[in-house]
């Protein structure tokens, strides 16, 4: 087989994987027909318990409950603190897919897109789900590094109140821009 | 007779009949004014096989003036599927104005960097031009059918089940297509024959495929989405990327932070 016709057969074989997966039916298989559906449901639901996730991860507490109590503890309190990381991992997932369900709607029931905007939102979502998946696979395979979770503690600290101070904003700015869109439907014009 | 010679005519008469059977739905159910190129398309190819037939008949299969004839009407066919590959684009995406101009463009780059990766690879033998300015046409089409109904999936757009089974036959057809062409030149001849039933069996499923698409009596509607203003857009777009962002970001931290006792 030469390499030309390989590559064909390859292509050929991608286009239909793309296909098969494009056919099948998305499990949030939703699309509102107006955008005020948008601000129906909080935008992000887990995003904000940061304070807790932080207080899980503290290492002050394991080392005391390791020193105070028995191996079986420790290694109880382990496995917990792996449970909550998942948990975790899984809620930054949920609020990620809902962001973007979110803008995809957003971005279809627009007259215009900026095409920056979109590719920059694809790629976002190309890495997230990359990265989601490699975390996932190793905690679950128990082979996460040991090293400096006070930094990391810091780290969600610090992203966690920015974030939620941003989605503040974003749902008074949502339920603002949707407000306006419905004063402007309801007086007979023309939103397109 | 060879057996390949007459399973080659017993599935020829089966497409010309399903190709003139499509037809005929099209028409009486009137949906040739909702689908005019796919109709266009179909009686091409309904056409197309009967002046090969007459021309074979007179001149044989391999003379000269009959490679010109069939390759001529080939070119016909193929401009009528790229225009109702076009025409199922518009239906599917055209109501939605912003995406539709952000894909008519990412739809014309794939077609454009398909072509000339084809052209690239099959190195323009002059020899083969036409068979390989064919396949790289049809390649061009399964990839924009493919990059569609991805997009559509991407942003939730809904499709009527006749535009995605019509978009499944031309997919599938052109996709065979594309392998039948590549291995077409390397086969020897004796087996020749035979190879050309496959395209002809695929041609027969696309075929009953869209005759499934046409068969019941009314053409699901897709409702006119009710728009927002534009300003929305651009005040919520940013806005949701940043928070997008941040929850990369978070992500990130969670990978890259070395975490003990887990």
């Amino acid at each position: 087989m030469t390499l030309g016709l390989l590559s064909f057969v390859l292509l050929v074989a991608g286009l239909l994987i793309i296909l098969y997966w494009s056919l099948r039916r998305p499990a949030d298989d939703t699309f509102p027909e107006t955008v005020h559906t948008i601000g129906a449901e909080p935008l992000l639901r887990h995003a904000v318990y940061f304070s807790q996730v932080r207080q899980s991860f503290s290492d002050d507490d394991f080392h005391f409950l390791a020193s105070r109590g028995s191996g079986k503890l420790a290694s109880r309190v382990r496995g917990e603190r792996r449970r909550v990381a998942l948990e975790y991992l899984r809620a930054l997932q949920e609020d990620f897919r809902n962001l973007m369900r979110v803008a995809r709607v957003l971005a279809a029931l627009s007259p215009a897109v900026v095409a920056q905007q979109e590719s920059e939102r694809f790629w976002l979502a190309v890495h997230f789900e990359c990265r989601y998946q490699m975390t996932r696979a190793i905690l679950i395979a128990r082979g996460f590094p040991l090293g400096h979770l006070h930094r990391m503690t810091q780290m969600i600290g610090t992203l966690g109140a920015r974030l939620e101070a941003a989605m503040v904003g974003l749902s008074e700015q949502a339920a603002r821009a949707v407000d306006l869109a419905s004063t402007v439907n309801r007086g007979g014009g023309d939103l397109s | 007779m060879p057996p390949a010679e007459t399973i080659q005519n017993v599935l020829w008469t089966t497409s010309l009949a399903l190709q003139i059977v499509l037809i005929v739905i099209l028409f009486h159910r009137r949906n040739h004014r909702a689908y005019p190129f796919f109709t266009a398309y179909i009686a091409l190819g309904v056409a197309q096989s009967m002046i090969l037939a007459l021309v074979y008949r007179w001149w044989g299969f391999t003379a000269f003036r009959s490679f010109q004839v069939a390759w001529l009407s080939q070119s016909l066919v193929l401009a009528a599927r790229a225009s109702a590959v076009a025409e199922l684009c518009r239906k599917v995406l055209g109501i939605y104005r912003g995406i539709w101009a952000l894909a008519i463009r990412l739809l014309a780059v794939i077609a454009l960097i398909v072509v000339v990766y084809a052209c690239y690879v099959s190195s323009w033998r002059w020899k083969v031009t036409v068979l390989e300015a064919d396949r790289a046409t049809e390649l061009a089409i399964a990839s924009i059918i493919v990059v569609l109904l991805a997009f559509s999936r991407y942003y939730r757009v809904p499709i009527t089940t006749t535009d995605r089974l019509i978009a499944i036959g031309l997919c599938i057809y052109s996709s065979s297509y594309v392998i039948n062409n590549s291995v077409d030149v390397k086969i020897p001849q004796e087996y020749y024959s035979y190879w050309n039933l496959l395209i002809e069996a695929v041609y027969i499923t696309s075929l009953a495929i869209w005759t499934k698409a046409f068969w019941s009596s009314a053409l699901e509607k897709v409702e006119q989405p009710r728009l927002v203003e534009p300003s929305l857009y651009q005040e919520l777009s940013p806005a949701i990327n940043l928070r997008l962002r941040m929850l990369n970001e978070q992500l990130l931290a969670f990978w890259r932070t070395k975490v003990p006792h887990l």
